[in-house]
């Protein structure tokens, strides 16, 4: 699959689920510190949400950084629009202000 | 490597005040603390992708990897700084 067709994949996978985390690994088994913290900090609030793993398809791995306009796994989007990475995930937990994002 | 990502960041953002420190001198995964008032402008996402892209066209995926990056306004720096020593 070429980058045009997955970025449109994942436009509609964003839009289409209500949260999606995309890492490396899986719920049960993140295989990064980051990407654990986040599901860490997700299951914590008790957050509904889709994760993918990128390590399951290099092209994905790839069109996620151009997507999202953001350098890095983990990425975490909420109504089709990206929160953040793990840094962001965490200030906004620290803060306080994560539990909204998913009402 | 430190004056390297602070030279990244501080050409992305003209205006910042920013400190880069090796929290636990490994040479590898560095903390960076950007202070600008032009973040008032933008999201916390924003903020971090004014920061971060530029890092990530600079440098190898796996340095970025391992950057930690806080970002501030002057008034929320003016709140926060003593947790972070200064």
């Amino acid at each position: 699959m070429d980058m045009e067709t997955k970025l449109q994949e994942i436009d509609g996978d964003v839009k289409g689920n209500r949260a999606v985390l995309y890492m490396k690994g899986s719920k049960d088994f993140p295989m990064c510190g980051f990407s654990g913290q986040v599901v860490n900090i997700l299951n914590h609030i008790g957050a509904d949400y889709e994760t993918r793993d990128v390590l399951q398809d290099p092209v994905l791995r790839q069109a996620i950084k151009v997507y999202g306009n953001w350098p890095t796994i983990p990425q975490l989007y909420i109504g089709g629009k990206l929160v953040g990475g793990c840094d962001i995930i965490t200030e906004l937990f620290n803060e306080g202000d994560l539990n909204e994002l998913f009402e | 490597m430190i004056e390297a990502i602070k030279q990244v960041i501080e050409t992305a953002v003209p205006d910042a005040t920013v400190y880069v420190v090796d929290p636990n001198n490994d040479g590898q995964h560095f903390q960076a603390l950007v202070i600008s008032a032009s973040f008032e402008a933008l999201s916390l996402v924003e903020q971090h992708q004014a920061v971060m892209n530029p890092l990530g066209d600079a440098f190898a995926t796996n340095a970025v990897h391992a950057l930690g990056l806080k970002t501030f306004t002057p008034a929320k720096w003016e709140k926060k700084k003593e947790k972070y020593g200064f």
